[in-house]
């Protein structure tokens, strides 16, 4: 049957593009071996057509029907593919291992693929098997612990939440250190500008970034441009570094038409909760008080019976849950299935790719469903042109993401005294028949106000639905003038339409000026890349040379709607209509970049490369003075190895293998978002039904410039002993100037900010990577990978302006006022992060200073830098036959963290270190637990933030092609099933239950100094199938 | 030619058939205007409502209502004199960024055409009511630079003294006199939220304020001066309870009102000083009689804790400080305090918001009342001739009246007659002279401008009633971390840190170099700039 398909498949593709050969039939015979001996299993393919087989135990091979003058494809998997020539002959053939890198080929800038070695910049990589190990949904937790350099954090709101992804260290004092997704040569949308996306730390529902949408089995590796150096040529949104995303595209020389299916099921128990003691209930200076917020109270215990707290008529047991999040909180599950159909062949490919997702949060009404389409084809069309498509659609539904940072259940559950029980307030959430009256339908323990409410009452109030229709496409031609002239015009598309609608059924006490409410946004977004490219390679002597001229137009628009129906008096009445107050409103974003570009590269002997880049962008953002800018690179490769091979040097090769200097500069420019030129007015239906217009408290800037990047860098990389041992070694240093940012002016100017260039920001730093082979034999091999990096992070000046007398020192990232008074800031001479917040005030000889019964406390103390020392990660890999494991271990050391969870939980009463009442001391003074927790400040939360976690663990056994072929008739062809886990323990870990990393409401440098967690962290274990046909 | 050879041509045309000659227009936001479309009364209209709403509650209620016992509250701050800079900063950023620039927005497009006068006026006056607001709570504030440009209009500004910030507003003020003189034709149709247009209740506004504005630098050396500009306020001040200057609320915006605050958010209460008094259980000064306004402003709690009759108000800063859990009952479910009273004049209770009507209580502004208090201190000082104890029986009576005009009780009562009116007057203490009368005409001042905080609370540090010597207010307890220190009084809120971070070389001396400072006097205080005010010492204006 799917032999069939394969044919008939295979027909219609190749009949049309493929000039079929007349020749004589012959049986080809040969062994295939490699430095060891036979080799078992390798795939023998006549190239273009599906006559292959596979070698037997003794590496030999009989294929029959096979022209003379055709071509063997020979591949294994581990070894590099060889294409031989058939010529009626016995054909033997010897296998190199693949991890031979020496001749690795990398795509770069502009969909170019280069020899690695020719690369005067550090790449590093990451391949389809190694991504999806730990089984993640979202490629960039995917991404986590795999690139040196690379900073991954969650934004801890659940699945579906937005991960905050830094190369090299935070450049941006605006928060805009996102690098540029290139996914086949095409710039990919990842939300952006106008997705209602992130939750802030007073709420909001997180929507996750658009690298999300990319369907984790339609991807062939990542390659990970980490310096401006190798970005020059992406252009203005590159300055961050880029992560170029290849997919599969099919047709391998081995398969004809071949059948993949690939299923993922996984679990996540909530699994890292705050520390909380399990004695006290609610009360206050030892006794229990139905009044009271905290839970100072009595010892709890089953027998001491109390009224219940909704309505007084009966008695409840003053005692809670052991664990109140596990009563909340469920084990998330995903399951994920995905047909892929390829074939084509070397010439034709073409690959097409289903795929479906359903995730269950958490949470219990959090659903996030995804759909995706993904066809590639290549169209052979004549011997001079052909032509690439890609499509990729993807939809994605999100139900009743569950929102609000620190007004999120969450943080309720933390504060809440440990004697209200889960199940309580579960039963008597909502006042169905006041809700049916149109009353207030809230119940909860206390309150209902903004600082203490129900959660269940906001699971039910909270609803919200998104759907993103997103299509992703490219259609490329190339013309091959001659062998070495090429053309390509390239067209690429996102266009992306998206809704969401909230809505609040229930009328509330904590916000009486909205609900009931219901809000909907509807926002297309395109954005069109057209880009012409003309390359030119050849070879003169001893030189090898490439010029490349090319222009690209981007095209940038999204146009929103918003209707807000508020105060809706008909119970039940969920549509805008239905509001007592109705509001409505668009939005427009729109802008262009032109650019023009071009790079050369000259090689000499294989062991001197130099590559030279220019660009210039033309940016609708900017003045008309300002709008060009122009900006080059240059960088050079040498292989000392290689010009040993060249002048003769000898030197041992069993020793050395490779050994490679590179060095680079470049610089990078980058425009602004549209509209701050010029000052706009608003206007806004205001109080009494008045349109009233309002002024922008920010300041636009006629003068704006672009703002650059300079970075210089150094490496080198080495390998040993037949490719066992390799490391590579980066320095980097990159600074960046005339940032366009808003800084704060004195209010009484009359403006709050003010757009500028402003800022010189030093980012410098080391990447180390290491790979070690410990074993290596055909049944069993063993290695191990390490990746290491430093990044020293400085703000070199901020604002300094004599005409205007602004002397802007530091800059504020974010602030939490309140009683922690808690701010991020850039201060001029310290790294990007410091965490200012209450201290403790302490004498000359460092002592605390005691008043009142109480430590003496003041505001803005310095607490500590974000920023960590270093960050990194170690593998381990494993493989005996057909089994395989991989271990990946992730470490950070250093930066400090303010423990939000555990400082709302010790004020409550419910952290764990509030366990101690009787004979509570601090520094050795009795003091009153209840009134030294209820008052401490910041600082006596501040955690090191340094960690060692098992990051991911897999398991996989590959079914040997024997074993199917007996088993399965050849049907099928491959299977693998894996087992994997990950964010399993912390072998490290300062803080107080809560996890170090990847715990706070959104991906901002401000929300980095918290642990405050929207939900409890999960851990996730899963499995997978995959089978081939 | 082949093919082939002319795609490249195509593709060249494609990319340079762009170019950058629509750049400007795609850089143009279409959804906002451009200050060719702005219109004067839609700016006005935000101004005036915005300069009371915006943020209601930090601005307002957590500061000055705490400080003028009107209000407590129950987290440990301001009430405690802890300065709360979140609570303290946002009413300069909001008048300096929007107010101030939407005043001078509307100046610039109204011209100097004599048919705006009146509009022109209205906004200057407007703008002078929200100056107060900030060289009151502050003190010296970048106002006017040395080639006379006023703040707010994109560049940094000095500091000016408030003793050259006050003389300049009176001036303006005159001059807004002067103008509505001829008032023109124009107006701002329905966007004048203060009088509907009315200008000769314009100029009487303005009257009254040069009144305020005069007395409020009674122990200055500007006094010789500007008490003749109060002698000829007078007789075009304020006469009548309905020239009332309030501004009426709109559910529409978000933390408008003490609504949020007490019933949302459950943190602030009535003042157990302030209920004492309505109460007639204040033996610092009035027992015997409830006051009539009490059924107006207030509703009964729910008197859930024992020895708290349901009238009674939650003490000012008196509770162990910070431990929430002690305010039994205050919050939330059982509000055993008693509680502001939200309904309207045509007796809609607020809290359904889902009647016809959006409008409910008012921010009072300057009342007959308050000018009736002004004559009569006015008079013992010497600055005016009459009877200050006549002045101060108008005054308590226009009080009563106003009361009634702008809300209506619970049950629905909707003036307070003559009766209730001679009884409560009949059971004051004894008007007396020289101090002790001024200190009568103080305390019934307090009353009377309920809820206007911020010239309670100016009263307060000006003349030292309502005082803490005598026990008509509870001093606090004050919170370890508060910038004041046991004994003495809060004076000031401090500059916000934005101003410390941005703008602190212009900044007077003494609050450079982060001195964050609540205690010392204002230039116009008791006593004297620079010096503070002890709760121990009686007050001694005469």
């Amino acid at each position: 049957m799917f032999k069939k398909l394969q044919s008939a498949l295979l027909m219609a593709i190749l009949v049309t593009t493929t000039w079929m050969a007349s020749a004589q039939n012959h049986t080809a015979t040969g062994v295939v071996v490699d430095n060891i001996g036979p080799v078992y299993g390798a795939g023998v393919v006549v190239a273009g057509t599906s006559n292959g087989t596979i070698t037997g135990a003794d590496g030999s091979f009989v294929l029959n029907d096979v022209p003379t003058g055709s071509t063997l494809v020979v591949s294994c998997l581990g070894y590099e593919t060889v294409e031989v020539m058939f010529n009626g002959q016995p054909v033997n053939v010897t296998l190199r291992e693949d991890s031979e890198l020496l001749n690795e080929v990398v795509v770069t800038a502009l969909g170019l693929s280069r020899e690695k070695k020719s690369l005067g910049y550090a790449v590093q990589d990451v391949k389809a098997d190694a991504l999806n190990r730990g089984g993640s949904a979202n490629l960039t937790d995917a991404l986590q612990g795999k690139i040196a350099g690379l900073q991954i954090s969650n934004s801890g709101t659940g699945v579906g939440g937005s991960t905050r992804v830094v190369i090299r260290g935070s450049s941006s004092l605006s928060d805009n250190n996102e690098p540029l997704y290139v996914v086949d040569g095409v710039p990919y949308d990842t939300g952006g500008h106008d997705i209602d996306g992130q939750a802030g730390l007073w709420g909001g529902t997180d929507r996750s970034g658009g690298a999300f949408d990319l369907n984790p089995e339609d991807i062939e590796s990542i390659s990970v441009l980490k310096g401006p150096t190798a970005a020059a040529l992406y252009g203005s949104r590159a300055g961050n570094g880029v992560i170029l995303i290849t997919t599969k595209k099919g047709g391998k020389a081995d398969e004809a038409v071949g059948v993949t299916y690939t299923g993922k099921f996984s679990w996540s128990p909530v699994s890292y909760f705050v520390d909380m003691q399990n004695v006290y209930g609610q009360g206050s200076s030892g006794v229990y008080n139905a009044e009271a917020t905290g839970s100072w109270g009595a010892v709890m215990s089953e027998s001491t019976k109390i009224a219940n707290w909704w309505d007084g008529t009966s008695h409840i047991s003053y005692i809670g849950d052991a664990n109140p999040y596990k009563e909340f909180y469920r084990t998330g599950n995903s399951q994920s299935h995905n047909v892929t159909i390829a074939g084509g062949g070397k010439d034709n490919p073409w690959r097409l790719s289903l795929g479906r997702d359903d995730n269950q949060s958490v949470i219990k009404p959090t659903t996030i469903n995804k759909s995706s389409v993904d066809l590639v084809a290549r169209l052979e069309a004549s011997k001079w042109l052909h032509f690439d498509i890609k499509a990729n659609y993807v939809k994605t539904v999100g139900n009743n993401r569950q929102t609000r940072g620190l007004y999120g259940t969450s943080f309720y559950i933390t504060a809440m005294p440990r004697s209200i029980k889960m199940s309580d307030l579960e039963a008597h959430a909502v006042d169905e028949n006041a809700a049916a009256l149109g009353q207030v339908a809230h119940i909860n323990w206390y309150g209902p106000n903004a600082d203490y409410q129900n959660p269940y009452f906001i699971q039910r109030q909270f609803n919200n639905q998104d759907i993103q229709n997103k299509f992703f496409g490219m259609g490329k031609m190339t013309v091959d003038f001659s062998d070495n002239l090429h053309f390509t015009l390239k067209e690429g598309y996102n266009w992306v339409d998206y809704q969401t609608k909230n809505w609040y059924p229930y009328k509330d006490p904590v916000f009486t000026s909205a609900y009931p409410e219901v809000d909907m946004r509807k926002t297309t977004r395109i954005e069109s890349n057209l880009e012409g490219l003309l390359s030119y390679n050849n070879s003169i002597g001893d030189f090898d040379f490439g010029v490349n001229v090319g222009g690209n137009v981007m095209h940038s628009k999204s146009e929103g709607l918003h209707g807000d129906g508020r105060k809706i008096a008909i119970v039940g009445a969920m549509f805008i209509e239905a509001g007592d107050e109705i509001k409505a409103s668009n939005s427009l974003y729109e802008k262009e970049i032109q650019s023009v570009y071009g790079f050369a590269n000259v090689g000499y002997k294989n062991f001197l490369f130099a590559d030279f880049t220019a660009r210039n962008d033309w940016t609708s953002t900017l003045p008309a003075s300002n709008r060009s800018y122009f900006y080059p690179s240059v960088s050079l490769s040498y292989l000392l190895t290689g010009m040993m091979d060249e002048m003769g040097i000898s030197y041992n090769k069993d020793i050395l293998d490779f050994a490679k200097f590179r060095a680079s500069w470049a610089r990078v420019g980058k425009d602004t978002e549209p509209y701050q030129l010029a000052t706009t007015y608003g206007s806004t239906t205001d109080a009494h039904g008045l349109i009233t217009i309002t002024q922008n408290t920010t300041q636009a800037n006629a003068h704006l410039k672009p703002e650059m990047a300079d970075s210089f860098e150094l490496g080198t990389e080495w390998h040993f002993f037949k490719n066992r041992l390799g490391f590579d070694v980066t320095y980097y240093n990159t600074t960046t100037t005339n940032q366009v940012m808003q800084i704060a002016l004195p209010y009484s100017s009359g403006v709050q900010n003010k757009w500028i260039n402003a800022g010189v920001i030093n980012n410098r730093g080391i990447e180390f990577q290491l790979n070690g082979d410990i074993i290596r034999t055909r049944d069993l091999t063993f290695g191990a990978t390490l990746n290491l990096a430093r990044n020293v992070n400085k703000v070199k000046e901020l604002y300094h302006d004599a005409e205007t007398g602004i002397d802007l020192d530091q800059y504020e990232l974010g602030h939490m006022t309140g009683s922690a008074g808690v701010y991020v800031r850039a201060i001029e001479g310290e790294p990007i992060g410091s965490i200012y917040g209450t201290g403790y005030v302490r004498d000359d000889n460092g002592n605390i200073q005691i008043k009142d019964g109480l430590p003496v406390t003041e505001s803005e103390v310095f607490l500590g830098s974000v920023q960590p020392d270093f960050t990194g990660s170690f593998g381990l890999n494993f493989a005996w036959k057909q089994i395989s494991a991989n271990a990946l271990f992730s470490f950070k050391k250093g930066g400090r963290l303010f423990s939000l969870t555990e400082y709302a939980a010790a004020h409550a009463g419910t952290a764990a270190r509030t366990g101690e009442r009787t004979n509570f001391t601090f520094n050795g003074t009795a003091m009153d637990a209840q009134a030294f927790w209820t008052n401490a400040p910041a600082e006596e939360f501040m955690y090191d933030a340094s960690f060692l976690k098992v990051g991911e663990l897999s398991l996989g056994y590959n079914f040997s092609r024997k074993f199917l072929d007996n088993a399965t008739a050849g049907i099928v062809k491959s299977a693998k099933l894996s087992i994997y886990g990950s964010n399993l323990f912390y072998l490290i870990s300062h803080t107080p239950g809560t996890t170090p990393d990847g715990s706070s409401t959104d991906t901002s440098i401000f929300a980095s100094a918290f642990d405050m967690c929207p939900y409890p962290t999960t851990r996730n274990f899963g499995a997978s199938v995959t089978i081939g046909f | 030619m082949k093919i082939r050879n002319i795609l490249p041509v195509f593709a060249s045309l494609a990319l340079l058939a762009s170019c950058t000659g629509k750049f400007d227009e795609m850089n143009t936001d279409t959804t906002a205007l451009t200050a060719g479309s702005v219109q004067a009364h839609m700016v006005f209209g935000r101004c005036v409502y915005h300069g009371m709403s915006n943020d209601h509650q930090r601005n307002f209620n957590l500061n000055d209502d705490m400080y003028a016992h009107y209000f407590s509250e129950g987290l440990g701050w301001t009430d405690y004199w802890r300065y709360n800079e979140g609570w303290g900063n946002i009413y300069w950023r909001d008048f300096y960024t929007e107010r101030l620039p939407e005043y001078h927005l509307i100046n610039k497009i109204l011209g100097d055409d004599a048919d705006y006068n009146g509009m022109k006026a209205a906004n200057d006056i407007w703008n002078v009511i929200l100056w107060l607001r900030i060289v009151d709570r502050y003190g010296d504030a970048p106002y006017k630079d040395s080639e006379g440009n006023y703040a707010g209009q994109g560049v940094t500004m000095p500091y000016n003294s408030i003793k050259d910030i006050y003389p300049d507003l009176v001036a303006r003020l005159q001059s807004d006199v002067a103008l509505l003189d001829n008032p023109g034709t124009k107006s701002f149709g329905n966007y004048d939220l203060v009088y509907s247009n009315d200008w000769a209740k314009w100029k009487k506004l303005a009257n009254t304020l040069i009144m305020r504005l005069a007395m409020r630098m009674c122990n200055t050396a500007e006094a010789a001066s500007l008490k003749s500009a109060f002698a000829s306020a007078v007789s075009g001040a304020m006469d009548a309870a309905d020239d009332y200057a309030t501004v009426h609320c709109d559910s529409y915006i978000w933390g408008d009102y003490y609504d949020r605050t007490f019933y949302d958010w459950a943190n602030t209460f009535t003042s157990a000083d302030f209920m004492s008094v309505m109460n007639g259980t204040n033996a610092g000064y009035m027992t015997g009689v409830v006051d009539p306004r009490r059924g107006f402003w207030f509703t009964e709690g729910e008197g859930a804790t024992a020895g708290n009759s349901g009238w009674d108000g939650f003490p000012n800063g008196n509770y162990p400080i910070d431990t929430r859990d002690d305010i039994k009952g205050a919050h939330g479910g059982s509000r055993s305090f008693a509680l502001l009273n939200c309904y309207d004049k045509d007796g809609f209770f607020y809290f359904n918001f889902h009647n016809t009507r959006k409008e409910n209580l008012a921010w009072c502004l300057a009342s007959y009342s308050e000018t009736c208090f002004l004559k009569a201190e006015a008079v013992l000082r010497g600055w005016i001739s009459g009877d200050a104890e006549t002045f101060y029986k108008e005054g308590i009576n226009a009080s009563m009246d106003e009361v009634a005009y702008i809300i209506t009780t619970s049950s629905g009562t909707k003036t307070i007659s003559t009766a209730e009116k001679n009884a409560y007057i009949a059971a004051l203490p004894s008007f007396g002279t020289g101090e002790q009368a001024l200190r009568n005409v103080m305390i019934q001042k307090w009353i009377a401008i309920f809820p206007n905080s911020c010239e309670a609370w100016c009263d307060q540090r000006r003349t030292g009633y309502p005082d803490y010597t005598s026990g008509v207010l509870t001093y606090p307890t004050i919170h370890p971390s508060s910038l004041v220190t046991a004994g003495n009084i809060v004076q000031r809120i401090p500059y916000p840190d934005n101003e410390y971070n941005t703008n602190s070389t212009m900044m007077p001396a003494k609050y450079q170099s982060g001195t964050r400072e609540q205690q010392t006097n204002l230039y116009w205080a008791l006593g004297g700039e620079g010096n503070t005010q002890s709760k121990n010492t009686a007050p001694n204006n005469l």
